[in-house]
């Protein structure tokens, strides 16, 4: 493509977003009053980056499987309160305006979106959520803390709503918190948008389990950035289940930045009809001896889209890493795709990293083994793809109180 | 009685089984030797249900129903089990929750009432211990990690599970050495009843010193070209297949 196509291209795009979301930009701006003035300048910044930038398009290298123009266009977005529901010890958890005075709040919501030393026009969603930045919860665990019962937090949009959602945890020193979302919906014909920004502080030796059970709706788009730091000795597990949505980015920014720490990307999906999930990871090993592994297992129907896009990155000096990645991918379909795209790119000497990535039809021996035993085809069916699933949940200490 | 009648078969284009007939008394246990490439394997599989196997004419009557009609499911639930050669790996699959499963999807399809996991637990635990399978390996995936003799007893247990009335042993010899060949058989003679037959396909005599046939047979191109007693698996010990092979080339 040539130069000027491509910025006529941009051109096009910028304006697109601006149709799209020129309501929600107006009201976010309006809503804006009484924050830091740090804050404040925070989403005066990033109202000029969106609006500069525009929802990212498939040129773009990592969006290049993941184009959220045709269903965003479809849809009539006005602006929602949230409908969260939270069940377990509640005094953990508090709206990020109660919180706002704390330095480390201020902090996470002015930290520069992760990849904007690189490429700009990535970070747009994370923008567009930042213009909203104060609407949201702050989990906050202290010190030496284990918390027994699991954080659990429903959430459920209605038709036509654009749903900007921020989250801040932190999880102090030597402390456990196991985090469950629910992401669910009324019905399959509501269209909604739902840009979350997710930021995650694990202290020295802390460590979060943190599942997502995604069951949103059927034209649902949801869009969700999760960006940890761990210290020292510090454990992240993320699960992702992946049931609903139409379109789903689901994209982590991981950085160790304490030796020893140690995390876990997994997801499943199971999904048919023209759904679309994509994984999209950056590990940041920037420091020596940290471990982390990425499982993901997809079960695509009729006409889904799987994407799966691993970047491992390992500092110099960042020895003794060990980073591994494994993607699969079950096609149930002869129209069903998925894209696997492994990165690595190493700058230290000593380092294991691993990957694999396979894609195929169920085994027909396999199903013809349990048939022979009796078990009927469905059934045999159903327990291989069960099984095939399981997988992400593989040395996860997903019980809580251990 | 299962009663095998002029079968023919083939894979792609290349026919292998070329009009064999075969009749097994209930209760008996006759064996198949051949050389290689004869067909055994195939024989064995069409009997499960395999599908990349087309039979292009003749019949295998069990029960007066043709299993060729069934699915493999409905073969099993009318007492067919295969032992297979290279029993599957099944990641993420328990062998208790395989074996219960298949235990109740048969009993289901029988119109007989599902165990419970209490009652299955009390049929399975003797069964396992007889045949050296640890309660380890019971809560393992299902033959994952497995070595080639705890893979055969795996499938002698399930055989043992499962009480077929007709069962088929495809070289469930090959990759055992002597110590693991004699848990097997012994597991194996330990189901031997009036009403239970068995096939028992096998390349070398050797596994028939410890399951003792009633009937011999040699397959050859697809056909059985000879039947008789005990001593025929040891006189083709001594003088090799290359007088069949020969003869049916």
């Amino acid at each position: 493509m040539s130069n000027a196509s491509a910025i006529k291209e941009t051109v096009y795009y910028k304006a697109e977003t601006a149709q799209i979301f020129a309501p929600i930009i107006a009201l976010a701006q309006n809503a804006a009053n009484d924050l830091p003035a740090a804050v404040a300048e925070k989403q005066k910044l990033a109202h000029n980056l969106f609006t500069q930038y525009g929802v990212p398009y498939p040129k773009l290298e990592r969006w290049k499987y993941s184009n959220f123009y045709p269903v965003l266009k479809k849809m009539d977005l006005a602006p929602a309160a949230l409908t969260d529901i939270w069940h377990g010890d509640l005094s953990f958890v508090k709206p990020i305006k109660d919180m706002i005075s704390e330095q480390w709040v201020q902090d996470l919501l002015c930290a520069t979106a992760p990849q904007s030393d690189e490429i700009k026009d990535d970070n747009a969603f994370w923008y567009l959520n930042d213009l909203q930045n104060v609407q949201g919860w702050v989990i906050d665990i202290p010190a030496n803390t284990s918390v027994n019962q699991a954080l659990l937090l429903k959430t459920v949009n209605k038709d036509n709503t654009y749903n900007a959602e921020r989250i801040l945890i932190r999880v102090g020193r030597n402390s456990r918190l196991v985090m469950d979302e629910q992401h669910q919906h009324e019905t399959n014909d509501h269209a909604y948008f739902k840009n979350w920004v997710t930021q995650i502080v694990l202290e020295d030796n802390a460590e979060l389990v943190h599942t997502r059970n995604q069951d949103d709706s059927l034209k649902a788009a949801y869009v969700q950035n999760t960006a940890v730091t761990l210290g020292r000795d510090a454990r992240y597990y993320g699960l992702t289940l992946n049931k609903g949505a139409h379109m789903f980015r689901n994209q982590y920014h991981i950085v160790f930045e304490g030796e020893g720490a140690h995390a876990s990307v997994r997801s499943s999906a199971d999904v048919g009809a023209d759904q679309h999930i994509d994984l999209t990871t950056c590990m940041y090993h920037n420091v020596k001896s940290c471990t982390s592994d990425q499982i993901v297992r997809n079960v695509l129907h009729d006409k889904a889209t799987g994407v799966f896009q691993g970047k491992v990155y390992v500092a110099k000096g960042a020895d003794y890493t060990d980073g591994s990645q494994s993607s699969k991918a079950l096609l149930l379909s002869p129209l069903a795709s998925m894209h696997a795209k492994p990165e690595l790119e190493i700058y230290a000497d000593e380092v294991k990293c691993a990957h694999g990535a396979t894609c195929g039809a169920m085994d027909e021996k396999s199903l013809f083994y349990a048939r022979s035993r009796g078990i009927p085809y469905e059934d045999a069916r159903a327990m291989l793809v069960a099984a095939f699933l399981e997988e992400v949940k593989d040395g996860l200490p997903l019980t809580t109180g251990e | 009685m299962i009663s095998i009648k002029n079968l023919h078969a083939r894979i792609e284009e290349k026919e292998i089984i070329k009009g064999l007939s075969l009749e097994i008394e209930a209760g008996k246990v006759h064996a198949i030797m051949g050389p290689n490439g004869a067909g055994k394997s195939t024989l064995a599989s069409i009997i499960a249900g395999r599908e990349e196997y087309e039979v292009t004419d003749g019949e295998i009557l069990m029960n007066g129903k043709n299993l060729l009609d069934l699915e493999p499911e409905e073969r099993a639930a009318e007492g067919v089990f295969m032992a297979f050669q290279y029993p599957l790996e099944i990641p993420g699959v328990p062998m208790n929750t395989f074996m219960r499963t298949a235990l109740n999807a048969q009993r289901k399809l029988r119109g007989e009432d599902e165990l419970d996991s209490l009652a299955y637990l009390k049929k399975i635990k003797p069964l396992a211990k007889t045949l050296g399978v640890s309660d380890d390996m019971l809560k393992r995936a299902l033959n994952e990690g497995c070595s080639g003799g705890e893979k055969k007893r795996n499938e002698v247990l399930q055989m043992a599970m499962l009480e077929p009335t007709f069962a088929v042993l495809d070289e469930t010899d090959s990759g055992l050495d002597i110590d693991a060949l004699r848990v097997v058989a012994d597991g194996v003679n330990a189901l031997r009843n009036e009403q239970r037959s068995f096939l028992v396909i096998t390349h070398y005599q050797r596994l028939l010193d410890y399951i003792k046939p009633d009937v011999v047979h040699v397959l050859a191109d697809g056909r059985i070209v000879e039947t008789g007693g005990p001593e025929l698996a040891l006189r083709l010990e001594e003088e090799g297949y290359a007088k069949f092979v020969g003869e049916a080339a």
